[in-house]
């Protein structure tokens, strides 16, 4: 069984990574799609509900959007008990809620909007299913 | 999170400005010009919390003998709100709205409770929040009058009259040099730059550094130091001043990168079905209403909240605070993150929207004024913020200051950024305000010089989208 992780530092990386992954392998994968961090946060709250797609092997939430982890954000385990760690230590496993901040991105500009400018993608990274998508921030800077 | 620099640009003469200085905690590192553009301004602080330590001072010391001092001191030792006391609940009435109304020492009880909150946080006593609150009403009024003159050169409201200031480019106009004199406003003239002026400045700074670093740059004027200061991504530095270098003349450099922290979910109560009354401090599913608009010319009503709360067009829930209850399915149905900021409005749904807002949870409160102009957010200006996540945890900070106006962050502009961050996921959209004044719609975090720091959108921007704040 593979474990992998699409953390990026390019898009076309990424793209290349996960495009190369998304074949008949990814029935067997747990993948989390990852993006370079942001520079600054909205404040909006999130509530998604965590699983794997049987169909590209990437986590979902409950309305099937692609979650998109910060680069650092890991996967281990298999398909029955995957365990996703985020940059900051904290883990999920399937089905657990994620309540921090997050939003819905609906195409490139969106997601660039929550990403730092010198990482900004050229191109959506493929292989996770179509937009919308639902990125999750895992705040490691204070904010007090 | 990705490193970002922050450079601070000082002015210098108009003829001769190049000035380069590292902040993050290094001294400031002058040449030729500097001079200049403080000429006459020997009074000049480069700290942002002036007032931090003048518990000492006799405006302090006279105004923690005040009944209004009093008050908050015994709500805060007694653990319960300030219109609980006893001397204050005499004078305090409930509306059948649930709405306080009253005053206190000269205070309407909704500015006594923000008092209060100010206090409660223990960084300033109630001395010294009263004083400032005293300073407040004499020196709003004068700053305003100074901001409409040609050659205002900034100012900051601090903890005593001494200690705000209010600055001209040239010679302070004597209307307002004999009223701020006669009130111990300190002025500062000679500033070198009026404040429109360091607003061009920074606004060219801005587009030069976004057409290599497009949407992460923060940029604002910072009125003490009669300075620009930008955030842009580290590895974008060397390009952004190449690029402002070409484009204003100046050269830049800073470095610092900030700490790590993990933040933790707070779960919303359940409302209980009961009223039918939309309110700003409503609790949307991910995000909080800041107030309720009116349209200028129909009237017709809506929630104002963040642009990224409404962008995707989704169908929301507003739901009151359990003191009044109640729910209603309201659409997303304008954004706006851009040039005035970022709002946004939803329907009202099933609600009819009225003038009063949640400053706190359960709390609600009247408005009755709207911040409508950048003079009414002056530097060093105390304001509070009501979100749905940081609302409901105790003790948690609700009230912090101004430290810059039209800010630029991350491709919005007109931003107001804080000295502090005091907010939470969930918080989006929120509303800002002062007693019972209408100031901002909350935005979010932004990281600046390895700190991080709230930052909302004035709410007179909607008015550039036809909308006001509903007032009473």
């Amino acid at each position: 069984m593979s474990r992998r992780v699409a953390g990026v530092a390019a898009c076309l990386t990424v793209v290349a990574a996960l495009a190369g992954a998304c074949s008949s392998e990814s029935q067997a994968e747990v993948r989390a799609l990852t993006v370079p961090k942001a520079g600054s946060w909205v404040d909006m709250a999130s509530d998604v509900r965590l699983s794997r797609d049987a169909g590209t092997g990437c986590i979902v939430d409950q309305l099937g959007r692609t979650v998109v982890f910060d680069e650092g954000t890991t996967v281990t385990g298999g398909v029955d008990d995957w365990v996703i760690t985020l940059p900051d230590g904290t883990q999920f496993r399937d089905g657990e809620r994620y309540t921090e901040r997050g939003l819905q991105v609906s195409d490139l500009k969106d997601l660039n909007r929550t990403i730092a400018p010198e990482t900004a993608l050229e191109k959506l990274p493929e292989g996770c299913g179509p937009m919308p998508w639902f990125r999750v921030y895992a705040p490691d800077w204070p904010t007090r | 999170m990705s490193r970002r620099v922050f450079i601070r640009v000082l002015l210098g003469s108009a003829a001769s400005a190049v000035l380069v200085l590292a902040a993050g905690g290094s001294s400031l590192a002058q040449s030729d010009g500097v001079e200049g553009a403080l000429n006459g301004s020997s009074q000049v602080s480069t700290s942002p919390d002036a007032d931090a330590d003048v518990s000492n001072s006799p405006e302090v010391l006279e105004a923690s003998q005040t009944p209004a001092a009093r008050a908050i001191e015994e709500a805060i030792s007694s653990g319960i709100a300030v219109e609980q006391v006893s001397d204050v609940a005499r004078v305090t009435t409930k509306l059948a709205d649930g709405t306080l109304e009253g005053r206190y020492d000269g205070f309407p009880i909704a500015e006594l409770q923000d008092m209060t909150s100010v206090a409660r946080s223990g960084k300033k006593s109630a001395g010294q929040v009263v004083a400032k609150a005293r300073v407040d009403k004499e020196f709003m009024p004068i700053y305003r009058k100074a901001a409409k003159l040609d050659g205002f050169a900034g100012g900051a409201i601090r903890g005593t009259m001494a200690e705000s200031w209010i600055g001209f480019k040239g010679s302070v106009p004597e209307e307002i040099a004999t009223t701020a004199r006669a009130a111990g406003i300190t002025v500062r003239p000679g500033r070198g730059w009026s404040l429109q002026e360091m607003q061009d400045y920074s606004s060219k700074v801005h587009d030069a550094a976004r057409r290599v670093t497009p949407g992460a740059v923060t940029t604002f004027v910072d009125e003490e130091a009669m300075a620009i200061d930008i955030a842009v991504p580290e590895d974008s530095r060397t390009a952004a001043e190449r690029a402002v270098a070409e484009t204003v003349g100046y050269g830049l450099a800073a470095s610092s990168e900030g700490p790590r922290v993990t933040w933790n979910a707070v779960p919303e109560r359940q409302a209980r079905p009961q009223d039918s009354a939309a309110r700003g401090g409503g609790h949307l599913n991910a995000c909080t209403v800041g107030f309720v608009l009116a349209a200028q010319t129909s009237g017709a009503k809506r929630l104002g909240t963040a642009g990224h709360c409404t962008v995707s067009r989704n169908s929301d829930t507003y739901r009151n605070h359990p003191v009044d209850g109640g729910s209603t399915a309201v659409n997303q149905m304008w954004s706006h993150q851009g040039s005035y900021g970022d709002i946004g409005y939803t329907s009202h749904g099933a609600f009819n929207g009225i003038a009063t807002f949640y400053a706190a949870k359960d709390v609600k409160r009247s408005i009755r004024w709207v911040a409508d102009e950048v003079a009414d957010m002056p530097v060093g200006k105390t304001l509070c913020v009501y979100g749905r996540t940081s609302g409901s945890l105790p003790l948690h900070p609700v009230c912090t200051e101004v430290r810059a106006r039209r800010a630029d962050v991350d491709g919005m502009g007109e931003m107001v950024v804080m000295t502090e961050a005091i907010t939470e996921q969930g918080d989006s959209g929120g509303p800002w305000y002062w007693s019972e004044s209408a100031y901002g719609i909350h935005y979010g975090v932004d990281v600046r010089n390895g700190d991080a720091v709230s930052a909302f959108t004035p709410v007179m921007n909607y008015s550039q989208f036809g909308f006001r704040v509903l007032t009473r």
